[in-house]
């Protein structure tokens, strides 16, 4: 639950709307700004925005008005728009939503997150010159739901403070008490989300699940690769229709977390039951990767195009319209294979699996830390005798085979996360991304220059032959450097006290 | 952050105007715009009904806490820092200062992270103020009322600014309280226009619905959109907004 700073306040549901304004008449100095119909929220599908201490609310109408609460204190700051709100923040016209959303939002969408029927009168609060000092807004709202039979109605007034009068604003809330209006315990969003069943920031990038020491490797394996398959699916209509690029991220990300946990849980289940879903799965990662190339290419695209002149940039305009067209008939195909008959049928047959897995390896049984301690220790070792034998002279495809070896390490310790002090987990995952992120950074200096590369045709003209030669030189040089401190970077995760973190955490200790 | 300065080495030529309703305007258009009058008489503080009153006084310009002293004025985006009357001693804060000539620009850089434009309302004459004014804003937006003295007062600023070594900082001028119906305004305005390129084409009819802003207590367009005078803070800001 969150608390915005500006305290709202429970309109009794035997109060008129007249007896709320007689209250309010007689305690402060009040004038009339209009009426109000209609509110829907904003964020974005990962409630960057409600994360940033954000909450966006739009005014439907001819005009639609956003607003942008803060909720430390209540603030607002507020627009008006032409039409419907743009997907993202960076559309949007001149404004305070463009200007503090963008960088928070980058390339997730603004998606409706729950709409509310009524109206709200508003109202200004007027100190003895005559000066706004605070805003009220008297609603009445109404929350329809698909599954509950009545709709929710809430009546509140809610406190508006302005910058720089707080202190008004706090006897403003004194005298909405002083007329005897309760206190709200949770703010309009949260209440309206309670309605139709759900919560804020009820969908995470991060993997979060809750395990039980004491419960067998078999049922631990099973949440997990349910809690996989269920981030996986609620990422599965945004990437059908491509309302942003991170759904299909996330989709992927859940595919690859469950390749990862399909591998390290074989001694729990049944090896001829996993291995069709292990093969489907990984036929899944094929099938979204074609779109995914094509979705970073284009979000680095620009990136490249700062570094050429105008000329160059206007040369690269062509194939950059070329790459749009091949990321929207990706986008398609994807789209029609997720609507597939094969799609639906996979998805059956690994729900049944869900439901009742055949947990017969010879883990099985086994008390999940036990069995978490020897996964994640194979894991840790296995990353340390790879990234030694790595040296200035072997190929590339070590390194990125490195760099999956690690990704599969930190999808695991996610996993279990919950089975360990949490201080030096966050210790240990934090360790391992560091070396991630410079092996991540090699990596993607590869694809980049590959995807380069295959933009160049024979119809390619000299001027964008010419820029495309200028990146991949830049890139050719980025690449160098961060081999040649590959070593380096590995000695800093590779030391005596990270061994002993990781040992202390995951060393399997003899049965006692 | 855009930082416009309204300034005019004489009074009373509508600058005080001049900064309220293109402060409004800026914020209208979706800038979010803070107004600091520095101006001690404390007029644009007043148009906003804000008392004119800093805690801690003029003390408080050099140090961080000032942020504090901005409020909220009646209109979306758009948020006041008041005068207050010790402004009168700013130029003794200032000359008591490391960097005498460039203190204020801290100052001012302080609101970069809230707002994209900062409009400074600034007390006419020239000073130590007024010089380290020149050094905060990227734009001197100068109101001419149509008079001769008027014009000698624009060379005694451009020649200030040059022996100042403030070359780079952009003047633009703009006529004031301009009454069309009086030949010596028409030709002085045509005059100037034509002999120089730093003034701007929209200029500020002298009228009493401008005047009327001292009983309205608010910027012209929100009590007479429509009349000549809102329009014309409109024209001029567009032409100030698409300056360089």
């Amino acid at each position: 639950m969150t608390r915005t700073g500006a305290p709202e306040f429970v309109v009794p549901s035997d109060w008129s709307r007249s007896r709320v304004r007689r209250h309010l008449a007689e305690r402060l100095n009040i004038r009339d700004e209009g009426v109000e119909r209609g509110l829907q929220y904003f964020d974005t599908f990962d409630w960057l925005l409600h994360r940033a201490g954000f909450v966006l609310e739009l005014v439907p109408g001819g005009e639609p008005v956003a607003r942008l609460v803060r909720l430390a204190d209540g603030r607002v700051e507020q627009q008006r728009l032409e039409g419907s709100p743009p997907r993202f923040p960076r559309d949007w016209p001149r404004g305070p939503v463009k200007a503090l959303a963008t960088g928070v939002t980058e390339e997730r969408a603004l998606l409706p997150v729950v709409k509310l029927a009524g109206s709200a009168d508003r109202l200004a609060v007027l100190n003895r010159d005559g000066k706004t000092v605070c805003r009220l807004s008297v609603e009445k709202w109404r929350v329809e739901s698909a599954t509950a039979e009545a709709a929710t109605r809430v009546s509140r007034v809610r406190v508006i403070p302005l910058r720089g009068w707080r202190a008004e604003a706090e006897s403003v809330s004194d005298a909405l008490a002083d007329a005897g209006l309760p206190p709200a315990g949770t703010p309009m969003l949260d209440t309206a989300l309670t309605a139709v069943g759900r919560e804020v920031r009820d969908y995470s990038q991060k993997f979060r699940l809750a395990l039980s020491p004491h419960q067998d490797a078999a049922s631990a394996s099973r949440a997990i690769l349910a809690r996989l398959f269920d981030d996986l699916e609620r990422n599965e209509e945004g990437t059908r229709h491509d309302i942003d690029p991170e759904f299909l991220h996330d989709y992927r990300v859940a595919v690859r977390r469950t390749r990862s946990a399909m591998s390290a849980f074989g001694k729990v289940f049944d090896a001829d039951a996993l291995a069709p879903h292990a093969g489907a799965f990984r036929d899944l990662g094929r099938l979204t990767g074609d779109k995914r190339n094509l979705d970073v290419h284009l979000i680095d695209f620009d990136g490249h195009l700062e570094l050429l002149d105008e000329a160059q940039r206007a040369a690269m305009a062509e194939l950059r319209r070329e790459l749009e067209a091949q990321c929207q008939e990706a986008g398609n195909a994807l789209a029609s294979y997720l609507k597939s008959a094969a799609y639906r049928a996979f998805k059956r047959d690994y729900r049944r699996f869900l439901d009742r897995p055949v947990a017969s390896g010879p883990a099985a049984g086994m008390a999940v830390h036990r069995f978490a301690d020897q996964v994640l220790w194979k894991a840790y070792r296995r990353i340390v005798k790879d990234g030694r034998a790595i040296t200035r002279k072997s190929p590339d495809a070590e390194l990125h085979e490195l760099r999956k070896r690690g990704k599969k390490f930190r999808y695991l310790m996610e996993f279990f996360q919950s089975l360990y002090p949490p201080k030096p987990m966050k210790g240990a995952i934090a360790e391992l991304k560091r070396l991630q992120d410079r092996l991540g950074l090699f990596q993607d200096q590869c694809v980049q220059m590959e995807t380069l590369e295959s933009l160049r045709s024979d119809d390619t003209g000299e001027l964008a032959s010419g820029a495309i030669d200028r990146l991949l030189a830049g890139l050719a040089r980025q690449r160098q450097d961060s081999r040649a401190h590959f070593a380096e970077h590995f000695a800093r995760f590779d030391t005596r006290d990270n061994r002993r973190r990781y040992a202390a955490l995951f060393k399997p200790r003899a049965p006692e | 952050m855009r930082v416009i300065a309204l300034y005019s080495i004489k009074g009373g030529v509508g600058k005080t105007a001049g900064a309220v309703n293109l402060a409004w305007q800026s914020a209208h258009h979706g800038y979010r715009t803070l107004l600091w009058d520095l101006d001690p008489q404390g007029a644009a503080s007043w148009y906003f009904r804000i008392r004119p009153a800093l805690e801690g006084g003029v003390r408080t310009v050099l140090k961080k806490k000032l942020v504090d002293g901005i409020r909220a004025t009646d209109y979306p985006g758009l948020d006041l820092l008041p005068a207050d009357f010790t402004y009168r001693n700013l130029d003794l804060l200032l000359d008591a200062q490391k960097k005498r000539r460039r203190s204020l620009v801290k100052a001012t850089d302080r609101f970069a992270g809230d707002y994209d434009c900062l409009v400074l309302d600034c007390a006419p004459s020239i000073s130590l103020v007024s010089e380290n004014v020149f050094r905060s804003a990227d734009l001197l937006l100068h109101p001419l009322v149509p008079s001769t003295l008027s014009v000698r007062t624009l060379e005694q600023l451009v020649e200030f600014l040059r022996e100042s070594k403030l070359d780079s900082l952009r003047l633009l001028n703009y006529f004031s309280m301009v009454d069309r119906r009086r030949k010596m305004h028409r030709d002085l305005v045509e005059a100037l226009s034509l002999h120089r390129s730093d003034v701007l084409q929209s200029s500020i009819p002298s009228a009493s619905v401008v005047e009327r802003m001292g009983i309205e207590r608010r910027p012209v367009a929100t009590y007479a959109p429509r009349s000549a005078p809102a329009v014309a803070f409109r024209r001029l800001w567009e032409e100030v907004d698409a300056a360089p």
